[in-house]
């Protein structure tokens, strides 16, 4: 699982925004927003990291149950793979 | 025969060649009447000896203002003095009952008497309709007239001056030119297709206005005998048969008259006449490369938008007439940017269009000509290139009142037009349409809003720049509200309306620009009914911040 190639995360004061550019931007033209921790996600699954990854990793810097971290995970997950951001 | 001419000091010697062509042609008693702002006593004297001279004629002398019709928009080659003939009906003695209006660029071939006293069936006008398809579409939605109606080219004009008196008010020139004025594309030529239509009897185009434009596309086999038959021959285009740099084949025409004149003693016309080859020879060679390298001919101009000086090099002319009053018209401005428009960028905005109108969810998707999508294209190609300068592309409308501007942002269908519209009404002429769809907004110390070309199908939109001081996100509501809102709440509807590059680059430029709004501008949500009291409540709102 992986971002597809042409999405980029933008940031403007508190704002970020998955965008679509170059050829992806002809197939996707609105903006997936995210918060602090989709922020932080989406940096990881840059990185490379998968579904388990990404909830050691909500865990580890948020000291949050791991519960709620899958939870927030799947969430995230869910959203791009809704907009078509990711790919297998 | 009563001839009609408007002309000042750097147009009288050309203008001299039309009255010798006249005179020599048509051995009648020949009464010219000229109308002018700016001619010196001496100009005038030697017309009225030159005239004189030939035996049979006489000139009058119109005065009119110099700074009338100064505002009006000019080309090129449609300068001010042409409006001048809007003041015909005005400025001419009741006594003259018909009158034949020839522009300083015509040469009367033949004897047009027969012509002149033709029976004019009723109608108030006798001109020349031309057949050139597409340029003339954009002058008639802007005139509102409809798509069919036969635009006529006023280079020469048979007024019935007796009917126009009783069927046309005075009044008709100011009121089409108070409502039309910005907006003419071919200066008075569109007034007077808006004030006549319908009022014309068309006459053939080859013999009474034979354009040398015309002249160069049909083969070389027909010319000596459309020549034959022509009877006054229109030297149109921007460049002039007495210039060194003309390009075309038909100055022996003119010299033909114009060596009668002492005024053209200096001239060399051996001289001249190489020089108009060397001219032509580059304009063939010009021609000639193109069509080897299969590219087509462009034409370019000059806008200034958004502060900035660009060059735009296109194909069709409606990107040109939709832009006419941006146009920068000093030779010597510096280029900002140069934005070249290409087939691919034609074909690109064609793909695009298909995409966003999908055929299978709505039947009436209006039909695009190239010229259209290069429209849109200019439009992409400037908000890209103004992008790198600090100004951003945002889909909305702009109305600036008391020298503040408000931006309502929506979704297309909402009621943006309406709103504006509401403020218009409710405001009169204070309220001013800056862009009624897509203004750009530079974003520096402080934020202002930009009229451009591009701007909806209701073609509302002011050259002005405009401090802007509200952002509005625009709601269909039961009942009016307005509250201000935080940037970062407004910010998603906001950012959605904004350009966006497909360059990742400036897309993060230009979501920084967004960014930058932020305590620059106050943002507010609407929710509102299409009645007066949203404006109102609006307007009330909005204005008390700023």
């Amino acid at each position: 699982m992986k971002i597809k190639t042409g999405f980029k995360l933008m940031r403007v004061g508190i704002q970020n925004i998955v965008v679509a550019v170059e050829q992806r931007a002809e197939e996707f033209n609105g903006m997936v927003r995210l918060n602090e921790s989709g922020c932080f996600l989406w940096e990881q699954l840059e990185k490379g990291a998968q579904k388990t990854e990404l909830t050691e990793a909500l865990v580890a810097e948020y000291g949050i149950p791991a519960e709620s971290a899958a939870a927030d995970t799947d969430a995230f997950l869910n959203t791009l793979w809704t907009n078509g951001i990711l790919v297998e | 025969m009563n001839i009609l001419m408007a002309f000042d000091s750097n147009y009288c010697k050309p203008a001299m060649v039309t009255m010798q062509s006249v005179l020599c042609n048509n051995p009648c008693e020949i009464r010219f009447y000229i109308i002018y702002s700016s001619l010196l006593p001496t100009e005038k004297e030697r017309l009225q000896e030159f005239v004189a001279g030939s035996g049979h004629g006489t000139v009058e002398f119109l005065e009119v203002p110099a700074e009338l019709f100064a505002e009006l928009p000019t080309l090129r080659w449609i300068s001010k003095e042409t409006y001048y003939r809007l003041m015909a009906q005005k400025l001419l003695p009741e006594s003259v009952e018909r009158i034949l209006w020839l522009d300083a660029d015509m040469i009367v071939l033949q004897n047009i008497e027969e012509f002149y006293h033709q029976d004019m069936e009723g109608m108030l006008l006798v001109a020349c309709s031309y057949r050139e398809e597409g340029s003339y579409e954009e002058s008639l939605r802007q005139l509102t007239l409809p798509a069919d109606t036969r635009y006529f080219n006023a280079g020469m004009l048979l007024y019935d001056m007796k009917a126009q008196r009783n069927f046309l008010p005075l009044q008709v020139y100011e009121d089409y030119l108070k409502v039309f004025g910005q907006r003419l594309i071919y200066g008075d030529q569109d007034v007077l297709n808006a004030v006549f239509y319908r009022c014309v009897k068309f006459a053939e185009l080859e013999k009474y206005n034979l354009c040398t434009n015309h002249l160069e596309k049909v083969s070389r086999k027909e010319r000596p005998e459309l020549l034959r038959n022509c009877k006054i021959l229109h030297f149109n285009g921007s460049i002039k048969p007495w210039e060194e740099k003309y390009p075309f084949v038909w100055g022996y025409l003119f010299q033909k008259y114009a060596e009668m004149l002492p005024e053209y003693d200096e001239v060399d016309f051996e001289e001249l006449k190489r020089k108009h080859k060397a001219a032509r020879r580059r304009y063939l060679n010009y021609k000639k490369k193109h069509k080897e390298e299969g590219k087509r001919l462009e034409y370019s101009f000059v806008v200034k938008i958004a502060g900035k000086t660009i060059r735009i090099v296109h194909t069709y002319q409606k990107v040109f007439q939709i832009s006419r009053a941006y146009l920068e018209n000093r030779k010597d401005a510096e280029i900002d940017i140069k934005i070249e428009i290409t087939k691919q960028d034609i074909q690109y905005e064609k793909e695009q269009y298909i995409k966003t109108h999908n055929p299978e969810e709505s039947s009436d998707i209006p039909e695009l000509k190239p010229a259209d999508y290069e429209v849109a294209a200019a439009n992409r190609k400037v908000a890209e290139a103004l992008a790198e300068h600090g100004v951003l592309l945002l889909h909305g409308a702009a109305i600036s009142v008391d020298d503040r501007a408000y931006l309502f942002v929506a979704k297309s269908g909402t009621g943006k037009t309406t709103h504006i519209n509401l403020w218009r009404e409710l405001l009169g002429e204070k309220a001013v349409v800056v862009n009624g769809d897509k203004p750009f907004v530079q974003v520096g110390e402080q934020v202002t809003v930009y009229g451009s070309p591009w701007c909806g199908k209701e073609g509302m939109n002011t050259n002005c720049a405009v401090r802007l001081a509200g952002i509005c996100l625009l709601e269909r509501g039961e009942e009016n509200r307005i509250r201000k809102m935080e940037f970062n709440e407004a910010f998603p509807k906001l950012m959605s309306s904004v350009y966006r590059s497909k360059d990742a680059e400036k897309a993060q430029k230009i979501m920084q620009m967004v960014g930058m709004l932020e305590n620059k501008v106050a943002f507010y949500q609407l929710q509102c009914t299409p009645e007066p009291e949203a404006a109102k409540l609006a307007y009330e709102a909005m204005g008390e911040d700023a």
